[in-house]
């Protein structure tokens, strides 16, 4: 794997600086059902298209960011730091 | 033999070269090739093939074919048709038994056909099974290319240069060339053959070896790798002539229209006496044929029927449509094949076009063109599939040795799609990598299948384009090692060195039964500064700790310690480590060696999400650290200390910030060994100051082994060793770091739901059972022992096991499987030495 | 004592500081809000948390062009990027050459492996 990505500080990068975290889940609150939270540990929409991801910078300036990236075509469209979203389940 | 000068030769006559070959002195001219040179001087026979050990010669003088590799310099599967000569180089042969002129093995291609089908491998030699090392072992001998040096030493160095460019041309011919100087920006050409004036920057001879994602092109330039990554890629590699199906086709003396071209142009060797040109391609070489003094037998464009004979393997006449024709040179052309595998690479579609008989690319994806005849700029008729003639083997693959026989066979075996058959028969596979042999292919078996070279496509281009060493992919040997400060002194002791992860570390210092003792005794000194530390500060620390950990830490004194564990929103164990408060918003987090990253990282993603008022950082490197332990820790640290140490101002679990020896240390009383301690952190820089002034008075270095023998008679969880994956901190009796009043925490969903299949425990046996060893309970394995080890003090062997949680009790008895045998341990849940913790507490 | 005085040393080679909520006036940016200050006159520091880094990273220099090419593949800097075999570094232009900034605990293997590269020039 040898693809570019655009961290949103650095720019472009090879893919070997990062980490990757996976896809964006939706965090269930702490009164989640035993299936409500497996779902959330275990299971993955992994879509064929347009997946949001978390992204983390390892190498250099080590900031989290989330990217689009066409799943089936290993191309990324956008990259951005997401804004906290404090106390409410992630997006 | 050598001719007349020839315009534009590349051969300087006025330097002689000498060099040796199969241990005889022969001699060539600077600019030939080993190669040329060995031609010149009389060699015809070069290699022998893969499987059957037929005699090869010079067919295509352009490094594509497998026919002229040689071991050179120890170096094998070296192409010396491309090969410059240099004084003295050691040339041998390869794949052979005796020479290759009386090649032992040869036997095989006379006896070996009927029984090395295509695939053989796959149904005979399967019985008797036990049989099967000593067929392997034979086999392995029979076939195959050069030898590695196995002493592993290598071939010199290997360097690594990153370049970026805007626009990267492969191929220097016409259509590079003009490329290249219409480009704009930072321009870099490659080519595989010599270098030339130009307005831009040319890298040559240098093979452009594949096409990756991000525009990275690997150049191989002898010794040097260049990682080439490129705005703008255009591929103008040209087209590569291609040889005819015919049964005789891989005789010596049978070759392409390029090479009779440079042997001739290049190197003035004069390539045969008596030649037969056959197809288009063939006749462009007339002028250097009359050039060379060659007699021109026949030459036909479209043959009806085509066979070449020869004795001991070397080309003695044709059958040119019924006609026999003597000769010793047969010159074939099959037409031109775009060379289009560094754009299939790179994502571009690949079609036939029936027209001229080619494939062509087409789709390029973005940032790569192609120019030239690798877009397909020939003219030409498509040339025949097989020319009938019937007789010897016909090759469809010279690598690989594949006939048109296999390929018919494979087809009725049902494999019958070119990537199936190319598995099947191995064709394409070899070091050509389809540039003589996949066009030949496609046509088989469009024949074989009744259908089209559309329909049948060709076989996924990988990479690399051109076989390249091992040893320049991996550049350089070296492994990153990551040392503490304290290493030079590590080493001055001539401690035994380990691995943890990318740490280098003291395992012990010759006698870690002595360490433990001096640790329990008197006093020991242990270099811990791999830990993981991290700052955290801010309005939102305490806050942020409290929805990390299922601990709660906002309700820390300032001053004192609290271990903490971390655990994922599964409720799994992740990592564990103190916590220090050292202001109000002012914390100092630790953890294990091998997860610190993981945990900076941990912290740093959570808090993206949350977005607390709060700074993370990473002091791992900035600091050092040294536990000082034992009963003399006390006294030994007054001495350098101006620190008020006595128990009441300085308690078990407290953090205070004192000098030592004159350095500003962070001393935290914490007690993984067991005994009175002291953890000193220190900055880096001055680490060496205050480990020369704890030795000075009277600690004993003890290193890792010693230290878990140390934690194992405290029963101390090691996050890693004692658990894994699926722990949760029920399972691991850690439940009381949950606090579950907390409104929200990282695993604070997963609480009521943990699984407690297994407990962790602790035991004391007799006998010492190995790591892992099986705990057994009613016949079936119930669990494992993570970490024993002999307790001197303790009189027994102590360890930490993964056993029922009905037998989680005190005294209970498990049953640990050692060396075949069950033996019954005690279950021991308080620690094994000092339950209470009041060496710990002095 | 100081706050954090345990993490700061007190004569370092070369004072390297990590300054968290922006990036000052000639410092070296290594994130959206993060940056080195090096050296001993790093101005005013009131408006931002500092971490003391000056052990915690050695300077190496590297004084050519083509040497560089042969420790990383990072162009644009000043730059926080992976060198060698996934060495996390800074690395900024000085002079004809460059200075990066590498994690001390590696400090020898880079030291060791930028000389050798040396040598094949």
């Amino acid at each position: 794997m040898s693809f570019l990505l655009e961290c949103p500080h650095c720019g472009r990068r090879p893919v070997d600086e990062f980490r990757y975290q996976g896809e964006v889940t939706r965090r269930p609150g702490a009164d989640a059902s035993l299936r409500e939270l497996t779902d959330y540990v275990y299971f993955r929409d992994n879509v064929a298209g347009v997946q949001r991801e978390w992204w983390y910078h390892r190498a250099g300036c080590r900031v989290w960011f989330v990217a689009e990236r066409d799943t089936r075509t290993n191309e990324v469209l956008r990259t951005e730091i997401p804004a906290p979203t404090g106390e409410a389940a992630p997006r | 033999m050598r001719l007349r000068s020839q315009t534009g030769e590349r051969i300087d006559r006025t330097r002689p070269i000498r060099f040796t070959y199969a241990g005889e002195e022969v001699t060539g001219f600077a600019g030939d090739t080993v190669g040329s040179a060995l031609f010149a001087a009389g060699r015809r026979v070069f290699s022998r093939s893969f499987k059957y050990h037929r005699p090869r010669g010079l067919l295509c003088c352009s490094g594509r074919c497998p026919n002229c590799m040689m071991t050179v310099d120890g170096v094998p599967n070296v192409r010396v048709c491309v090969e410059p000569l240099r004084p003295d180089v050691d040339v041998r042969d390869q794949n052979v038994r005796g020479s290759v002129d009386r090649d032992l093995l040869g036997v095989v291609d006379k006896v070996g056909g009927p029984f090395t089908p295509v695939g053989f491998y796959y149904r005979t030699m399967i019985r008797p099974r036990r049989a099967w090392p000593l067929y392997e072992k034979v086999l392995r001998n029979l076939a195959g290319l050069g030898r590695v040096d196995e002493s592993g030493k290598g071939h010199g160095r290997y360097e690594t240069v990153h370049r970026r460019v805007d626009v990267l041309v492969i191929g220097g011919g016409p259509a590079g060339r003009a490329a290249a100087a219409a480009a704009e920006g930072d321009v870099l050409l490659v080519d595989d053959r010599e270098s030339h004036e130009a307005p831009y920057e040319v890298l040559a001879p240098a093979t452009a070896l594949a096409v990756y994602e991000g525009g990275l092109v690997p150049v191989a330039a002898g010794h040097v790798l260049h990682r080439i990554r490129a705005d703008r890629i255009v591929v103008a590699t040209g087209a590569l002539e291609q040889p005819l199906l015919f049964a005789g086709n891989d005789l010596v003396g049978v070759m392409l229209p390029d090479g009779v071209r440079r042997m001739v142009d290049e190197w003035a060797v004069k390539p045969g006496n008596v030649a037969v040109l056959v197809g288009e391609g063939a006749a462009g070489v007339k002028g250097q044929l009359a050039r060379a003094g060659v007699e021109i037998a026949e030459a036909s464009l479209r043959p009806e029927s085509l066979v070449a004979h020869g004795r001991k393997g070397r080309l003695r006449s044709v059958e040119l449509d019924g006609e026999r024709i003597d000769c010793d040179l047969l010159v074939v052309s099959g037409g031109l094949q775009p060379a289009y595998s560094l754009l299939a690479q790179a994502g571009a579609r690949i079609e036939y076009e029936p027209r001229r008989g080619i494939f062509v690319p087409t789709d390029l994806p973005d940032g790569v063109e192609v120019v030239g005849a690798a877009a397909g700029e020939i003219e030409q008729a498509p040339a025949p599939a097989v020319l009938p003639g019937g007789g010897d083997k016909c090759f469809v693959c010279i690598c690989e040795d594949v006939t048109t026989k296999d390929v018919k066979r494979a087809v009725a075996e049902g494999f019958d799609s070119i990537e199936l058959a190319k598995r099947y028969t191995t064709v394409t596979m070899g070091p050509c990598q389809g540039k003589l042999c996949q066009l030949a292919a496609t046509r088989m078996l469009a024949r074989a299948t009744d259908t089209d070279e559309s329909a049948i496509g060709t076989t996924t281009a990988r990479p690399p384009w051109t076989p390249v060493t091992l040893g320049l992919l991996a550049g350089r040997h070296d492994e990153p090692m990551k040392r503490t400060p304290l290493h030079a002194r590590h080493e001055a002791l001539g401690a035994e060195m380990m691995w943890t992860g990318q740490w280098r570390r003291p395992f012990a210092y010759g006698d870690p039964a002595a360490e433990v003792r001096a640790v329990h005794e008197s006093l020991g000194v242990i270099d811990v500064s791999t830990l993981g530390k991290v700052i955290v500060e801010g309005p939102g620390a305490a806050e942020l700790l409290d929805r990390l950990y299922p601990n709660r830490f906002s309700d820390l004194k300032q001053g004192r310690i609290r271990y903490g564990v971390l655990t994922s929103d599964g409720g799994r164990i992740m990592d564990d480590g103190t916590v220090a408060r050292l202001g109000d918003e002012l914390f100092y987090v630790t953890t294990t060696s091998t997860g610190s990253e993981g945990v900076v990282e941990w912290f740093e993603w959570w808090n993206a999400i949350w977005g607390y008022d709060a700074e993370i950082v990473n002091v791992t490197g900035a600091l050092a650290a040294m536990n000082l332990a034992g009963p003399r820790a006390r006294e030994a640290l007054d001495a350098l200390t101006d620190a008020d140490l006595a128990n009441e101002s300085f308690k078990y679990l407290d953090a205070k910030e004192i000098r030592v020896a004159g350095v500003p240390c962070l001393a935290l009383r914490i007690g993984f060994v067991g005994e009175l301690g002291y953890e000193l952190h220190c900055a880096a820089t001055s680490a060496g100051e205050v480990w020369d002034a704890l030795v000075g008075a009277g600690a004993t270095p003890f290193a890792l082994e010693a230290q878990r023998v140390l934690r194992l008679e405290k029963g101390h969880v090691i996050v890693g060793q004692d658990t894994d994956s699926e722990s949760n901190l029920v399972s691991a009796r850690m439940q009381w770091t949950i606090k579950e009043d907390k409104p929200d925490f990282v695993g604070k969903g997963a609480v009521p739901h943990l699984q407690v299949r297994e407990k962790l425990v602790g035991f004391t046996a007799d006998v010492l059972p190995p790591e892992g060893a099986q705990v057994v309970s009613g016949g079936r394995i119930a669990g494992r022992v993570t970490s024993a080890r002999a307790s001197e003090r303790v009189g027994r062997a102590v360890g930490l096991a993964w056993v029922d949680p009905e037998k989680a009790e005190e005294g209970a008895t498990i049953s640990i499987r050692v060396d075949g045998a069950l033996h019954d341990v005690a279950v021991t849940l308080a620690p094994f030495y000092d339950p209470e913790g009041a060496l710990l507490r002095s | 004592m100081t706050r954090l005085a345990f993490l700061s040393p007190e004569s370092p080679p070369l004072r390297i500081l990590e300054v968290r909520g922006g990036v000052p006036e000639g410092s070296i940016p290594i994130g959206p809000d993060r940056a080195l200050v090096v050296g001993d006159n790093p101005g005013n520091l009131d408006a931002y948390r500092v971490y003391d880094q000056s052990a915690a990273l050695v300077a190496i220099e590297v004084e050519s062009e083509a040497l560089l090419r042969r420790v990383t593949e990072l162009t644009d800097f000043p730059a926080a990027g992976a060198i060698l075999r996934g060495v996390p570094a800074v690395v900024e232009r000085r002079g004809e050459g460059f200075r990066l900034f590498v994690p001390q605990e590696l400090s020898q293997y880079v030291v060791e492996t930028i000389d050798d590269l040396r040598s094949g020039l």
